[in-house]
């Protein structure tokens, strides 16, 4: 039984429609990467499985059970738990009060407000600081540490990375075993290719709202990859997807 | 000595322009929800009081404790009924919505207890005072600046100490957010609405023993309430203080040169506040964006 099931998923807005019958499964534990150019639904699908989106077809169960049609409140209680891209923390509240918001599932696994304080040091110091005044940096380990408080069954990462200095991201990705270890399952939504494949044991890619091509993360071919990701033959050797910024 | 006299009753009207007012800049702080139907349920608090006595004998105080966890439950009530739904339809519904309640209730509390004016019996609160010298400090007036800093006091404190202010706080930052962190936001608005409501039933049950009670007072209520919030700055409660303390001190020495000017240069004061400062006194400008 995986702890994440996805299957023959579409979802969309109005009438775009951005995924189409996308299947995915997670195994307890695991961490899968999910790959794709901009606009190939990566957030849709994550929206979907946090339950900001209703989707059109399709399921979505968490460890067996359906949870297709709960509301996003109820989910996150469940222990569905998205870190949004661009961080969303709650800007006038502080680095504490947003990792004290997370309702339901506190007391149900290892992340008390001690150890995340042990995990991210830098909150711990930026503590009673209001989130909007923090750096990228501190704001995106303050996002992790209030996904990580509710305890989540399932964590959803959408763009980490985005923005933020690549040694501040060589040290989230260093963190990364830290937080499998406690027996989460993690979503991985990443443009950086390399990162993606290294951190994950299997990846998916997405294009136009389809998964592409997915495989183990350790022996995918690197060049078929770079090619579903832009749905085109792979360019000359070298050249690569993602811009390092 | 009559200016100082009259900077504290310009205090102690402001005080309860303060207390009328903060449930709406509750609503508006937390749930962008500007409620124009504020001052009639305010009226609607005073006539539960006076029905509530007249049924039952028992004095102000008695009734207006009876009257406000009914007025907190009918505020949770609209808040789950038809403010949330109009809320999620759009910015324009709920002001279309709560118009459109305001008008029945006036409508409607004309067609129960007439359109005469009523007194509210209240003993002799309404005159007794304290006299030191010159100084006048009528009990009436220092309760409702008291309860005024007892509510705006409490609701911050609240706000910003226990884990329902938190979730509030949270919920009025981004509320899709909230909502995928597990907060349910449908009780949570209802609880704000139940205290904005009941807060202004009692403000203007207190202030309807001095002027008595009519079915139309709602929209006088309203206007005063409304000004409190934009001079203090929209989302601050203690601004909301501050607004409603510069539109009664104003008015009282205003009208010790003038009576019948005393409304207008309060008119004037909000009219300059919103043309130098249309924030406010201690709002933010992000918030009237």
């Amino acid at each position: 039984m995986s702890a994440l099931g996805i299957a023959g998923l579409d979802a969309g807005y109005e009438d775009f429609q951005a995924l189409f019958g996308v299947s995915l499964e997670l195994a307890a534990g695991e961490t899968v990467a999910l790959v794709g150019a901009n606009g190939a639904g990566k957030t849709t699908l994550l929206m979907s499985i946090a339950g900001a989106l209703s989707p059109w077809h399709g399921s979505i169960s968490l460890d067996g059970t359906d949870i297709t049609h709960l509301p996003d409140y109820q989910r996150a209680r469940a222990g569905v738990v998205l870190v949004p891209e661009g961080r969303r923390l709650f800007p006038s509240l502080s680095a504490e009060e947003n990792i004290l918001i997370p309702a339901g599932r506190r007391d149900a696994g290892p992340w008390t407000l001690d150890a995340l304080y042990e995990l991210f040091p830098m909150v711990a110091a930026r503590r009673s600081h209001r989130a909007a005044l923090l750096s990228g940096g501190e704001q995106q380990a303050v996002a992790i540490a209030r996904a990580l408080a509710a305890n989540p069954r399932v964590l959803l990462l959408d763009e980490v990375s985005l923005g933020l200095a690549p040694a501040i991201v060589d040290a989230f990705y260093q963190l990364l075993p830290q937080i499998q270890a406690s027996g989460v399952s993690i979503l991985l939504v990443e443009q950086d290719i390399d990162r993606a494949l290294a951190a994950s044991s299997r990846t998916f890619c997405l294009l136009e709202g389809r998964v592409v091509m997915t495989g183990e993360s350790g022996s995918l071919d690197r060049d078929a990859l770079i090619a579903a990701y832009f749905g085109a033959p792979a360019g000359p050797p070298g050249t690569d997807p993602v811009m390092r910024t | 000595m009559t200016w100082v006299n009259d900077l504290f009753q310009g205090i102690f009207l402001g005080g309860a322009y303060a207390l009328t007012a903060v449930g709406l800049s509750l609503m508006f702080g937390v749930m962008r929800l500007v409620n124009l139907a504020h001052g009639d349920l305010a009226v609607c608090g005073t006539y539960l009081v006076t029905t509530i006595m007249a049924a039952t004998g028992v004095p102000l105080w008695a009734a207006m404790l009876i009257m406000v966890p009914l007025a907190f439950g009918l505020g949770m009530v609209l808040q789950l009924s038809i403010f949330g739904r109009a809320l999620r339809t759009g910015p324009t519904a709920p002001l279309l919505v709560t118009f459109g309640l305001s008008v029945m209730i006036e409508n409607l509390l004309q067609q129960v207890y007439s359109a005469n004016t009523r007194g509210v019996g209240a003993g002799n609160l309404d005159v007794a005072a304290i006299h030191l010298g010159a100084l006048v400090l009528p009990w009436l007036a220092m309760l409702k600046l008291i309860l005024a800093l007892v509510v705006i006091g409490g609701l911050s404190a609240l706000l910003r100490l226990t884990a329902w202010g938190r979730r509030v706080r949270a919920t009025s930052d981004d509320l899709a957010v909230a909502r995928l962190q597990g907060i349910r936001v449908r009780p949570l608005f209802a609880s704000v609405t139940g205290i904005a409501i009941a807060a202004a039933a009692l403000a203007g049950t207190l202030n309807a023993v001095t002027t008595g009670v009519y079915p139309t007072l709602g929209a006088l209520t309203l206007i005063f309430a409304f000004e409190a919030v934009i001079i203090g700055g929209l989302g601050s409660l203690w601004g909301t203080l501050l607004g409603g303390l510069l539109l009664g001190v104003t008015q009282v020495l205003v009208s010790q040169v003038s009576v019948p000017y005393a409304t207008l240069a309060s008119q004037l004061l909000f009219l300059v506040v919103l043309a130098v400062r249309p924030h406010g006194l201690l709002g933010t400008p992000q918030a009237v964006a």
